[in-house]
């Protein structure tokens, strides 16, 4: 998987687990280039889709936040976000002969963990 | 667009009878931190020498910030950063007596800079450059290439002989330090995996020409393989194939400028289509060195 | 940038400088002093010894061994002229070359000058011997240069003494059977031992002048390629 792919679930999953609350400020560009050793333009591209996603939210001059008007997003447009990624799980499943139940119970225990995770840190 | 720090056009060399590079070209953007790659002996430390202007070629000319490599060599080196694969300094010297020295060879040299880089390197100060640990004697021959805060940095195979963590703290450094400051890093390597992260751009020398030179991201994006479960055999006709291979029962079709719309054609002409894989620079830069194409490409 | 380049080469060099010139005075010292040998005999086995010895042991430290641990190639990359380089390294080897003859010279005439020996005899034999290390300084260097391996460097001087030794066997040959002193006592660079009692010193050192002058060149062209190639 691209080194950019890594770095946007990675951080998406810290949103998820509340390891990362929102208003919380992340690393600047350099900062984390130079943590990941990674080129700067990179995570610049990372930062920019997360914000395009509202994930992360850019402030001119003062640096990159973690976004925390999730609940301006209509509903809809969030459910569709959630559609998007779940059609490829369900590509796999059907591929790969996965059982309709079988998948449920899979999908429960991820979210189930995440959950979890984000309840542990609040 | 942006100006080029580095241009190379036609140059060629060969040493005695053996033609090494056969008409190089190349455009290394200002700022960005360029990859070189290229198997062993494919030409890569020729190439720099010739930057420099420690050899002559016999065709073609290369610039760096604009100037001349064959006309001005002095300047060249004084504008630029060098560190030389597998880089020896003399052991004799202590450390602040060899940053000593070679600052008196560059009127730009930046003595609190290289005081800073000192301490941030963790390199000290009144040790002998024999007793250093290879970590030690790289992260020196960083130093000793910046001190005088270059424009342009040359760093050939700076890792070999580097442990992994060592190697990782290493690239830490040029992303943190170079990039940071706007400067043009030109390296050379074959460990593919660490380069892929850090570079900006990619150009792949091969049999004495550059086969290759793109955005990291783009030649990532623009090579695919393609896997089909099909009887036929015949490959070479497809535009833009790099490599074509058994894989068990199935055949693997690492194509270039592989667009959704040459996949179809693909899917049309042969069927059994499988899936669809990203490749990483390790893979892509296999298929195009060795990778069976033309007549080859018949399984 | 001289300045820094010289000061390189001398910390390479200045104990090998203190060596050789320790061994010679302590042998002239002890000879001249002891008396048990003719002055002349101290003096010519000192030079002749320094001359044959000292050239050797500086021509496999200037470039082989620097090329050899890597060094040289740091060298090249500097914003300076390769020939710079070049040039401070012949002059300083030679230097330390010649600073052995120099202690002897000084020691005999101190202790004995116009003993057994004028002083001007004592002056010429040194300055043959100067000659004799020069050239073969020069010579064992560029012929050797492209090695990496400061032994070959070595034999490569041992082979020229070899081919002058030879020439003298000519030379001697030639004299006994035809009783006249053969073109080969030009060639060999101590060849006007035989000729300095006929005043013949001028032809021997102009042709060792131009010898070295050339071998210089020659070297100087050498040395840069040595530039471009890998270790």
């Amino acid at each position: 998987m691209p080194i950019y792919r890594q770095i946007i679930d990675q951080i998406k999953y810290q949103v998820a687990t509340g390891v990362l609350k929102e208003g919380d400020k992340v690393p600047s560009v350099r900062e984390l280039a130079s943590k990941l050793a990674v080129n700067q333009n990179t995570v610049l591209k990372v930062y920019n889709e997360l914000c395009r996603e509202n994930v992360l939210k850019i402030e001119r001059g003062d640096g990159t936040y973690v976004s925390s008007n999730k609940q301006n997003i209509p509903a809809a447009e969030r459910k569709k976000a959630v559609a998007n990624v779940l059609r490829e799980a369900a590509v796999q499943a059907v591929q790969l002969d996965v059982s309709l139940d079988q998948a449920k119970e899979l999908l429960e225990k991820e979210y189930e963990a995440i959950n979890s995770a984000k309840n542990k840190s609040e | 667009m942006g100006k080029n720090a580095i241009e190379i056009e036609g140059l060629k060399f060969a040493y005695g009878r053996n033609g090494v590079l056969k008409g190089v070209d190349l455009q290394v953007p200002e700022g960005s931190i360029f990859g070189f790659l290229g198997r062993n002996g494919a030409g890569k430390t020729t190439t720099i020498k010739l930057l420099l202007g420690l050899l002559k070629p016999d065709d073609g000319f290369c610039r760096i910030e604009g100037i001349d490599s064959q006309k001005d060599a002095i300047s060249v080196r004084q504008i630029v950063g060098y560190m030389a694969e597998d880089q020896q300094m003399y052991g004799w010297m202590r450390i602040e007596q060899i940053v000593k020295w070679l600052a008196s060879f560059y009127p730009g040299w930046d003595d609190k800079f290289t005081n800073k880089l000192l301490d941030m390197l963790e390199l000290p100060r009144k040790s002998k450059v024999k007793t250093l640990s290879k970590g030690q004697n790289s992260r020196l021959a960083l130093l000793l290439a910046l001190g005088h805060r270059p424009k342009v940095v040359i760093l050939d195979d700076p890792t070999l002989g580097l442990d992994p963590i060592a190697r990782k703290e290493f690239l830490r450094y040029v992303i943190g330090l170079l990039q940071t400051n706007g400067v043009t890093v030109f390296f050379s390597s074959h460990l593919l995996y660490e380069i892929e992260p850090v570079a900006d751009h990619i150009a792949i020398l091969d049999n004495g020409v550059i086969i290759k030179a793109e955005r990291t991201f783009d030649l990532r994006e623009s090579v695919k393989k393609v896997v089909l479960s099909t009887s036929q055999k015949d490959f070479s006709k497809i535009e833009g194939l790099l490599d074509a291979s058994k894989v068990g029962e199935r055949v693997a079709l690492s194509v270039e400028n592989c667009t959704a719309e040459k996949i179809n054609k693909i899917k049309d002409s042969y069927g059994g289509f499988v899936r669809e894989i990203g490749l990483n620079l390790d893979e892509i830069f296999e298929a195009y060195v060795i990778g069976n194409r033309g007549e080859a490409a018949k399984v | 940038m001289i300045k820094p380049l010289i000061w390189k080469e001398w910390h390479e060099l200045r104990w090998k400088m203190a060596f050789g010139c320790l061994i010679v005075g302590a042998f002239v010292l002890t000879g001249l002093k002891s008396r048990i040998f003719p002055d002349i005999a101290i003096n010519i086995f000192s030079i002749v010894g320094s001359s044959l010895l000292m050239p050797l042991f500086i021509a496999m430290g200037l470039v082989a061994e620097e090329r050899s641990n890597g060094s040289l190639y740091a060298l090249f990359a500097l914003p300076v002229r390769i020939k710079l380089l070049y040039v401070i390294k012949m002059i300083l080897g030679a230097v330390v070359v010649l600073s052995p003859i120099l202690v002897s010279l000084i020691l005999s005439l101190l202790m004995a000058g116009g003993r057994e020996e004028s002083i001007s005899d004592v002056i010429k034999w040194h300055v043959m011997g100067a000659h004799f290390s020069i050239v073969m300084f020069i010579v064992t260097v560029v012929s050797g240069m492209k090695f990496s391996s400061e032994a070959k460097v070595a034999l490569t001087g041992i082979a020229w003494v070899g081919f002058w030794v030879l020439c003298v066997i000519i030379e001697v040959q030639m004299f006994f059977r035809y009783g006249s002193e053969s073109w080969t006592m030009i060639i060999t660079p101590w060849g006007f031992f035989e000729l300095a009692g006929s005043g013949g010193f001028l032809p021997v050192f102009l042709f060792h002048f131009v010898l070295c002058a050339a071998f210089f060149l020659w070297g100087a062209r050498r040395f840069y390629q040595l530039a471009g190639r890998q270790r």
